[in-house]
């Protein structure tokens, strides 16, 4: 048979649609399953901030934002993954001297988790995620990455995201929901708090809580 | 001599051993740990019933500390399972069936600490599934200023009153997208639990390659809970980003086992697709131009 073009053509189509049955089957096979009970275990650890993320503010003038990063990371064994909330600790979730469940100071943000929101009103604080499959930015992802941390006393950020911790009676916000086991994974969490010259000076506290557990 | 010097080797080595081993597995650990297991419960008691239990709390860190324990709600809401803790008026809050000898520990490192529970069910409960969560919160004194974070860890407890229990269910539908634009290769299986009692569903496929080799092997066993519907997600994350694939599989619940149709899904990123679409286009140019050339030929040749 004789190799004209045509048949050269109809070869390379060939070939072209017939590519992606090849491809799929120089792609290694699956070997032995190998399976054994072990018993579950689920761990929230942190490595840096143990008790405390520090946020420095002061205003002369205008509005002026502080932002510091807490890093909350879990590790299971539990095949199908784990879920990390975020919560207050208490019925307020203002920042306050001293915090309670009826503690009245530097208010919380309205924006919620479903629709965080850029931040640039006075006397109120929220929190901030950006890890990478979660990114509260307005214009790219990974918006905090480059920040500088901790970043005291600066204009208020046009590009990263905040909403409200919410209440410990209310719903937990989701902060990541996994599908495997996970070894030190790590989520970070940014807190930001806003104030102006108005603000009384004070040392203003609130306590949340990260909770950890595994997939049904 | 001999013996001095073998003295001072050893000596040297087991100082070295000392030097190189503790201070490296002291700093793997974190500075604030806590570890909870088993992960997730499942007790089964009669209306009225009592039931003693213990989880182990383990402090996994570096740093002591004191850890509350306190039983909560466990429900789920829409089909991706959101996990909630808190109580709703439509389901019956199993927490308040469950009380703890103490509910504050000390924890030093390494510590492993057995929290015994104890679980009376009412005697006026319906058969079915009633569902809490125990919680482990390592407390943090608040210092500084901003904001002090409280790691929290749960054991899910699934508790089954016995009596009229019913366990029905069904596969509400298999999803396997035509085309992935990139990797991961990923499926879809809902699962409704139409019965009273939660039920686990194990789910597998398979992916292989037109020629039925197989490539990967996917599985994963999920809780169903009662009057809901679950979408169970399974992915292969090395699935590359070109290839043509075809997905079977099964469905394992309340006894049975359900065939998953076949279904074939082309992996094409955009890399791929571009290539593939300026070959094409090149293709069509070579076999436009080589004709059109054929024809001028012929014509000449007239």
């Amino acid at each position: 048979m004789k190799l004209t073009r045509r048949r050269l053509l109809g070869l390379a189509t060939a070939g072209l649609m017939l590519a992606p049955i090849f491809a799929s089957s120089l792609t290694e096979a699956v070997g032995t399953t190998v399976q054994s009970v072990v018993s579950g275990s689920i761990t929230a650890f942190s490595n840096t901030n143990p008790t405390t993320t520090d946020i420095n503010v002061s205003s002369a003038s205008g509005v002026k934002q502080s932002i510091n990063k807490d890093t909350v990371s879990v590790s299971t064994n539990n095949a199908t993954g784990y879920t990390l909330k975020l919560a207050d600790a208490d019925t307020s979730n203002d920042m306050c001297i001293t915090p309670g469940g009826s503690c009245t100071g530097v208010p919380s943000t309205s924006a919620t988790s479903s629709s965080p929101a850029i931040m640039s009103g006075a006397n109120q604080w929220g929190y901030h995620i950006d890890d990478g499959t979660t990114t509260w930015c307005s214009t790219a992802s990974n918006c905090a990455s480059g920040l500088t941390l901790p970043s005291t006393s600066q204009a208020t950020s046009s590009t990263l995201k905040f909403a409200k911790v919410p209440l410990s009676s209310g719903t937990a916000d989701t902060l990541k929901s996994t599908s495997g086991t996970a070894s030190g994974d790590t989520t970070p969490v940014y807190y930001a708090i806003n104030v102006d010259p108005t603000q009384a000076s004070g040392t203003y506290k609130d306590d949340v809580v990260y909770t950890a557990t595994v997939n049904p | 001599m001999r013996n001095r010097r073998g003295v001072v080797v050893a000596w040297i080595a087991c100082l070295c051993a000392t030097l190189l081993t503790t201070p490296a597995a002291w700093a793997a650990d974190p500075l604030q740990s806590i570890t909870a297991s088993p992960t997730n419960e499942s007790v089964s008691l009669s209306a009225g019933g009592t039931y003693d239990g213990f989880v182990k709390i383990t402090n996994t860190g570096q740093t002591p500390y004191q850890f509350i324990v306190s039983a909560s709600p466990f429900s789920v809401t829409g089909e991706s399972y959101d996990q909630s803790f808190a109580a709703r008026p439509d389901l019956i809050d199993a927490s308040k069936w469950f009380s703890f000898a103490r509910t504050t520990y000390s924890a030093n490192p390494r510590d492993e600490i057995a929290v015994a529970y104890h679980i009376k069910v009412p005697t006026d409960i319906a058969a079915g599934g009633y569902y809490a969560a125990i919680f482990a919160e390592a407390s943090n004194t608040s210092a500084g200023q901003g904001v002090t974070s409280h790691k929290r860890v749960g054991v899910l407890m699934y508790i089954t009153v016995t009596g009229d229990v019913i366990k029905s269910g069904k596969v509400l539908g298999y999803n396997l997208p035509l085309i992935h634009t990139q990797p991961p290769l990923h499926a879809d299986v809902r699962l409704q639990n139409t019965g009273n009692v939660h039920y686990d569903a194990t789910t597998s496929l398979v992916v292989s390659d037109i020629f039925g080799n197989t490539k990967a092997r996917l599985e994963s066993t999920n809780t169903i809970f009662p009057k809901s519907t679950r979408k169970l997600s399974l992915t292969w994350d090395k699935a590359p980003s070109f290839g043509l694939f075809q997905v079977s599989g099964t469905v394992k619940y309340l006894d049975k086992t359900e065939q998953l149709p076949t279904r074939y899904t082309l992996m094409l990123s955009a890399n791929a697709f571009l290539i593939i679409f300026i070959a094409v286009i090149l293709l069509a140019a070579y076999a436009y131009l080589t004709r059109k050339r054929r024809s001028n030929v012929v014509r000449r040749r007239r």
